[in-house]
């Protein structure tokens, strides 16, 4: 395990941290969810941009979507399975992939790369190799002190 | 008071057939001993008069019937360059097929008469009357009708036991849309089959069930844009004519803050609900809309951004009709251009008229 650097900080060793779960750290004060959705790893504000919601401590779910069609009643299709992240308080939802709002209107949350010690330089989510004893982190560069 | 710069236009004026009976005439043979309830009226009928005493005519033909008076009384005194009829028809009939029936001897009628012999300056536009709950008739009578010049929307009744986004509608709405003819919704203030007029059931008092009329319409309204009718029909357009923009700007608010939550029950819906207003929703300025105090009636317009959504409309021969300048008396001059005449000059095609050229 090699030493985080000045804006990396050490989150749960990789074996630790299974998919579907999620760790939240304070980390200079600030709350940040991280969440394991597969292989894949997000690390969001715990702060909803409506009213501050904890929006990390929110249930996680799918993208429910549709398409208006040529059938009379649009069926719903469900995708993105544990990718959206709704705040506890108005059940907002966000994307956990852009840090957008799902409905729009160019509300988001703050979002920070999560990497794991042994994968190439650069964000978890283009990471495909899970390497057992890694360590994953959050990077706070974005947070600007 | 000077002329606006663009006349008037009314674009909600209802003419009556001069005896109760003369639609009932027209019908197919097999459909003429069906009793139709009146013209106006139904249970809930004003108690001290349901027309203006100036449209009531001498030799005991309806109010509204008259077309002199018509003429003198919405576009000579509104300084209106143009009428824009919605006959009413008679509620929910119970058997749907005398609807359907009476549907098409009013656009006879209309097309004869008002829009025919009455209208030799061209100054009345009509409305197709249709039964969204006989939808396969409706589609059928609005094809029948949509290249008549005279004809500008498609009319249905407020009165519904479906709320109007329904997908079962989806065929009368398209047949509209695809022809560019907005769809008007007012209530026929009649008796029939429909629900009661509240979710509360039958009021007691037409103090109740007048004011609580346009109620039906935030529900048609809320239906449309839940099940994505402006997202399926991008040209279409509907018109509320029972008034009521001031509780629908209490209802937008509560959709929009309710549709962040909730989207994924309606995840077509993808703008805020607010958005589909300008595009797609009217409301016709009605008597009994908003505040009374001018000043706070043209701000609540211009805080909501209401304009461009509303119409004025005299609502003749009715007792609630608005008069064009007392309407004018509450807005700002860029509302009146708007309101008074420019959005449903937009909305129906009308072309700008010379002034002082008759």
């Amino acid at each position: 395990v090699s030493e985080p650097t000045a804006t990396r900080v050490v989150v749960a060793a990789l074996k630790d941290f299974p998919p579907g779960t999620r760790r939240l750290v304070e980390i200079r004060g600030h709350s940040v969810g991280v969440f394991r959705v597969g292989d894949e790893f997000f690390a969001l504000l715990n702060r909803c941009p409506h009213q501050g919601g904890p929006l990390c401590e929110g249930a996680t779910t799918g993208l429910v979507s549709s398409k208006l069609g040529d059938r009379p009643s649009p069926e719903l299709s469900w995708s993105r399975e544990g990718q959206i992240i709704r705040c506890p308080w108005h059940a907002w939802e966000f994307d956990m992939r852009t840090g957008r709002a799902v409905f729009g209107e160019k509300w988001r949350i703050r979002k920070y790369p999560v990497y794991t010690d042994t994968g190439p330089p650069g964000p978890v989510e283009t990471y495909e190799t899970v390497v057992e004893d890694s360590v994953v982190y959050v990077d706070l560069a974005p947070m600007r002190g | 008071v000077t002329p606006a710069a663009e006349g008037v236009v009314d674009a909600c004026c209802h003419p009556i057939p001069v005896h109760a009976g003369d639609l009932n005439a027209r019908l197919p043979r097999q459909y003429r001993d069906q009793r139709l309830p009146p013209p106006l009226g139904g249970v809930w009928a004003n108690p001290v008069n349901d027309y203006l005493p100036e449209a009531r005519q001498a030799e005991g033909g309806l109010p509204g019937s008259d077309p002199a008076n018509l003429y003198e009384q919405v576009l000579v005194r509104q300084d209106a360059d143009f009428a824009v009829l919605v006959p009413l028809a008679r509620g929910l009939l119970a058997d749907p097929q005398v609807g359907v029936a009476l549907d098409r001897a009013t656009n006879e009628w209309l097309a004869e008469t008002w829009l025919g012999e009455h209208n030799r300056q061209d100054r009345y536009r009509g409305s197709i009357r249709v039964s969204p709950r006989a939808p396969i008739d409706a589609v059928a009578e609005i094809a029948r009708w949509a290249d008549h010049p005279g004809f500008v929307q498609v009319a249905v009744p407020l009165e519904s036991n479906v709320t109007y986004g329904d997908p079962m509608f989806l065929p009368v709405w398209e047949a509209a849309a695809d022809r560019g003819l907005p769809v008007v919704v007012h209530s026929d203030h009649a008796g029939g089959v429909h629900g009661a007029p509240t979710p509360l059931g039958y009021p007691l008092t037409y103090l109740e069930a007048y004011t609580q009329t346009a109620f039906a319409a935030l529900a048609h309204l809320a239906s449309l844009i839940a099940h994505g009718t402006f997202e399926r029909l991008p040209r279409l357009t509907f018109v509320f004519a029972d008034g009521g923009f001031d509780y629908l700007q209490t209802l937008i608010w509560r959709v929009d803050k309710d549709w962040r939550s909730g989207r994924a029950e309606v995840p077509w819906v993808d703008r805020t609900p607010s958005g589909y207003l300008a595009d797609h929703v009217r409301f016709v300025v009605h008597a009994g809309d908003g505040e009374g105090d001018p000043e706070a009636y043209a701000e609540f317009i211009e805080l909501n951004g209401l304009e461009p959504c509303l119409l004025y409309a005299s609502n003749y021969p009715h007792w609630d009709h608005l008069d064009a300048a007392q309407l004018r008396s509450m807005l700002t001059p860029a509302q009146r251009t708007s309101i008074l005449g420019g959005n449903a000059r937009v909305l129906y095609g009308l072309p700008v008229m010379q002034r002082g050229a008759t």
